[in-house]
């Protein structure tokens, strides 16, 4: 139990730290600290936004990530995993989010000068094409967690 | 009296129409977002240059009200497509290594040139750029300042005047912009010419040189850099359906997953 208990913190605590980082990063793009920025399929875009960038993409990802760092020190202890299954969940209503705007902004054609209203099929597919959003990344890395809590792998005494 | 005042008022409100506009009659210049050139002047101070100061500066100059013409605009937009080709996005290019030659010869081309590269003789000597103004001979226009040499060249422009090579000067890198001939209505350059060089045009042809000045302007100013510029091609708009698919046959995996799971 204490050798799984270790390689669960040690992920969660990892998980954490990259969630907090990209949490930051949203909040220093949105404050124009630095400009928007793209690695691989990871787009951190930033935007005057307040809500989008600065709340959800930073703050609600800083706390995702505090709560995960928090919660990964002996992390399958039911008070411990508490804490790291509200850090996932917090990505996952951000990462939710961020795939239902895309999912709505793909339906219409887009563009004023479109004759069509809907978009076509092709259209709405490439629009799922990358780059994503932090959230949207660390969605599938969550799933551990998920798993985890699915087995009830945590310490119930 | 009172028909006198009304006579008045509706010729200022006529005349106001034009005040703004250096081409006389022409309508003033559309608002635009193009985004800025930046530079970094002065040991790293990033400036943002717009189109509309560098209309503030041509006003400034020719004693008028701030106006952005067709050689403005076209100026303008050469250098910003040159610099983010060259420079590409991110980089910020220091306005001292910045190097133009400028085959486009007039008032309003050379104002945004001075202004962007900081040549002009009212700017700072420390950060200024290299600017090159190339005759149609080939050979290169060295006394810049008095007008009539500029007016004396304007007027031999054809629409094959209308290019710029953009450089890095502290690397070589450089890129060449030619203006695309779909630009310009037909027989513009002759009207041009006939206009406002001979003076031999009537009512009717300085009335549609006025209307196809105001669209090549306009389009100047909206078109994408690909439509005017021969060199910079039309980015690649089509969808990205397997990247797309790819997410979404993941996110339907996970989504029935979570179903089975639940399941059992």
């Amino acid at each position: 139990m204490e050798q799984k208990n270790s390689i669960s913190g040690i992920y969660i605590g990892l998980l954490g730290l990259v969630t907090l980082a990209c949490g930051l990063a949203d909040i220093f793009v949105w404050a124009g600290i630095t400009s928007g920025f793209q690695v691989g399929i990871l787009e951190i875009a930033g935007g005057d936004d307040f809500f989008r960038w600065a709340w959800g993409g930073g703050f609600i990802m800083v706390c995702a990530g505090l709560f995960m760092l928090a919660g990964s020190r002996n992390a399958l202890s039911l008070q411990q995993f508490g804490k790291v299954t509200l850090g996932a969940v917090l990505v996952w209503v951000i990462g939710g989010t961020d795939i239902f705007a895309r999912l709505c902004e793909n339906i219409p054609a887009g563009g004023e000068e479109a004759p069509e209203f809907f978009n076509s099929f092709s259209g709405f597919i490439g629009g799922f094409a990358p780059p994503y959003p932090p959230a949207v990344i660390l969605l599938p890395f969550t799933l551990v967690i998920l798993y985890l809590l699915y087995m009830r792998a945590y310490d119930t005494d | 009296m009172k028909k006198i005042g009304l006579f008045v008022l509706f010729a200022a409100l006529v005349l106001c129409q034009g005040v703004s506009a250096h081409m006389p009659g022409a309508s003033p210049a559309p608002e635009v977002d193009l985004g800025p050139i930046v530079v970094s002047d002065n040991g790293g101070v990033p400036v943002e240059i717009s189109v509309d100061d560098v209309g503030k500066y041509h006003g400034m100059l020719e004693g008028k009200n701030p106006d952005v013409c067709v050689c403005c605009a076209c100026t303008y937009r050469a250098i910003l497509s040159g610099i983010n080709e060259i420079w590409g996005g991110d980089e910020i290019p220091e306005r001292s290594d910045i190097g133009l030659k400028c085959g486009l010869i007039s008032n309003g081309s050379v104002h945004a040139a001075w202004y962007v590269t900081g040549t002009g003789s009212d700017m700072d000597s420390n950060t200024r750029g290299k600017m090159e103004l190339i005759l149609s001979d080939g050979s290169v226009l060295t006394n810049q300042s008095p007008p009539s040499a500029i007016k004396k060249a304007s007027k031999a422009r054809t629409p094959d005047s209308y290019w710029f090579e953009v450089s890095r000067l502290s690397t070589g890198d450089s890129v060449m912009l030619t203006v695309s001939e779909d630009m310009f209505p037909e027989g513009f350059a002759e009207m041009r010419k006939k206009v406002k060089f001979e003076k031999t045009a009537s009512k009717d042809e300085i009335r549609q040189f006025v209307s196809d000045y105001t669209s090549v302007r306009d389009g100047m100013l909206q078109k994408p850099d690909y439509e005017i510029f021969n060199e910079v091609e039309e980015p690649d708009e089509s969808p990205d359906v397997l990247g797309g698919g790819i997410f979404l046959t993941l996110l339907c995996a996970f989504c029935i997953g979570l179903v089975v799971m639940r399941r059992k």
